[in-house]
């Protein structure tokens, strides 16, 4: 079964078509990384997937369910969508807490996730006070709590400076290593080259290309790969 | 839904906000209780249980201060957009918008009974410190229907921070229309009034306004309340039916006692100041 199936999606915003037919699947186990220019309705898609917008037509589902109708759906999806959701007079360790008690996972994995993350230092700080990074780091954190196999993370990245860059990538590799299958979104092109398995590419709403890296660069770079796909896709 | 309450708790308990709001429900109502017991003058014709359900009906004055903790309830999650984590765990949202209405009940009830119990032992400390009768038989039915008021008022502030989602306008909305507009409506136009909050709030106390056709549940009165005491009260004019819990007017009643010398000149400068302005605000326990 795979992991994510989007079917036919679409979603309009007043006169805005910000999602149009789109259809592709992540498979388990695998990194796959959602690329788009600006606009392009990553987000859109991704807050679909997670329940979070009502679909105008076509449908998402995580492992044949939609996500509403998952029963346990912190241990069965991790999802990072804005690395700044946090009330600033919380604590990081506070945060977590209460995550866990929201989804019914025992307090002990918030001090797991904050080891995880390298957050245990600063656990009792409050989150107004985190750099960019740090709240990265927190949002991966809330993610990983239910332990789950599937992580949908929207620009991870978005922000970082070059260590956080590095850290976010060794993460990414940890979990692939570990055999979870990631959708990961991103601008930062030679990043997802870096361990991503398969690539979905959109633009305006649509499917561009999808498929594995190897397939879509054809020996090339995933940059120049994706600048052809966008370029040719605004020419039409 | 007890996991869903269970988070809710936490997030109240580790916001300062909610801290410093439940402190400044208690420190409002006993401020109010000392100065209407020692600063402000009685009113013309001012019976002593009068005198002594209005003291202890300060303990309303924790209501506003409800309002605004549960409209910080709502917009503080959209606000910071953790909102978004509440779906996720749960991507039922009704069971995540009940959980806090039980969570922000639940505290607001808790707030409002330390208020109302802060008011009872500075209103008895008090008057019994200025050698005045303490206490009056319908004086629980007033802290209970305080406390209910304004627990009312939480969900109420749940529910308007979950339609107006900025925060500086929600508050503000709320605060001109359930301390000025509604006030207005309750008095000028009872029809409408008395299904409004406000209207409901001061039918739930016992008002009796004379011209003002409130709904008929009263808290003191036998039936609505087993054991409770209940007392009636002939209907007075609306110089002495204004609502004391108004800010503006007890405000307005605490410059007059401290520009005016004496029950006389007090009386007269509350007249200045505009019939219902300057009115003593009373209640009268149904």
């Amino acid at each position: 079964m795979t992991a994510i199936t989007v079917s036919h999606l679409g979603k309009t915003f007043g006169r805005v078509r910000a999602v149009d037919d789109l259809s592709f699947t992540v498979q388990p186990g695998a990194v796959t990384g959602f690329l788009g220019p600006n606009g392009a309705g990553k987000t859109t898609t991704l807050r679909m997937i997670l329940g979070l917008v009502r679909p105008t037509s076509g449908s998402a589902t995580i492992a044949g369910r939609p996500y509403r109708d998952l029963k346990d759906p912190l241990r069965a999806v991790g999802a990072v969508l804005e690395a700044s959701a946090f009330h600033p007079g919380r604590s990081a360790r506070t945060h977590l807490l209460a995550h866990c008690a929201a989804g019914g996972l025992p307090a002990k994995r918030a001090e797991e996730a904050l080891a995880e993350v390298d957050l245990t230092s600063v656990a009792d700080r409050r989150v107004g006070g985190f750099s960019l990074g740090m709240r990265q780091r927190l949002a991966l954190a809330t993610a990983l709590l239910g332990r789950p196999d599937l992580l949908i993370l929207d620009e991870p990245g978005n922000g970082l400076d070059p260590d956080g860059m590095h850290w976010m990538r060794s993460f990414l590799r940890d979990l692939a290593g570990q055999g979870r299958t990631v959708l990961v979104s991103s601008h930062v092109l030679t990043e997802v080259e870096q361990v991503a398995d398969h690539v979905v590419i959109v633009a305006a709403g649509r499917l561009l290309a999808t498929g594995t890296l190897a397939e879509l660069t054809a020996g090339g770079s995933l940059e120049q790969a994706f600048l052809d796909l966008t370029r040719a896709a605004v020419a039409r | 839904m007890n996991d869903l309450v269970r988070a809710e708790f936490l997030k109240i308990r580790s916001v300062r906000s909610s801290w410093i709001l439940a402190a400044g429900a208690v420190i409002f109502c006993v401020l109010w209780t000392i100065l209407d017991v020692f600063v402000l003058k009685p009113s013309p014709g001012e019976t002593a249980h009068d005198r002594i359900a209005g003291i202890y009906q300060m303990a309303q004055q924790s209501y506003l201060f409800l309002l605004i903790f549960g409209i910080l309830g709502t917009t503080g999650e959209y606000r910071h957009q953790t909102v978004t984590w509440a779906f996720l765990a749960s991507p039922v949202r009704e069971r995540v918008l009940a959980a806090k209405a039980v969570a922000y009940a639940l505290t607001g009830l808790l707030i409002s009974a330390v208020a109302a119990a802060a008011t009872a032992v500075t209103a008895a400390v008090s008057l019994a410190s200025a050698g005045k009768q303490v206490f009056e038989a319908d004086v629980p039915a007033i802290l209970v229907g305080c406390v209910v008021g304004s627990t009312l008022y939480t969900l109420l502030g749940l529910a308007i921070g979950a339609l107006v989602r900025q925060q500086i306008v929600a508050v503000s909305l709320a605060f001109g229309w359930f301390y000025y507009a509604e006030f207005l409506l309750v008095f000028f136009l009872p029809a409408v009034g008395k299904w409004l909050p406000s209207g409901a709030e001061k039918a739930l106390l016992g008002w009796h306004l004379p011209g003002v056709d409130l709904l008929p549940i009263p808290m003191g009165r036998r039936r609505a309340l087993p054991g409770l005491r209940r007392r009636t009260h002939p209907r007075r004019d609306p110089y002495h039916a204004a609502p004391r819990h108004h800010l503006s007017l007890a405000t307005s009643r605490l410059f007059t006692s401290l520009f005016t010398s004496g029950r006389r000149g007090a009386r007269e400068g509350c007249r200045g100041a505009g019939a219902v302005a300057a009115a003593r605000p009373r209640r009268s326990a149904g």
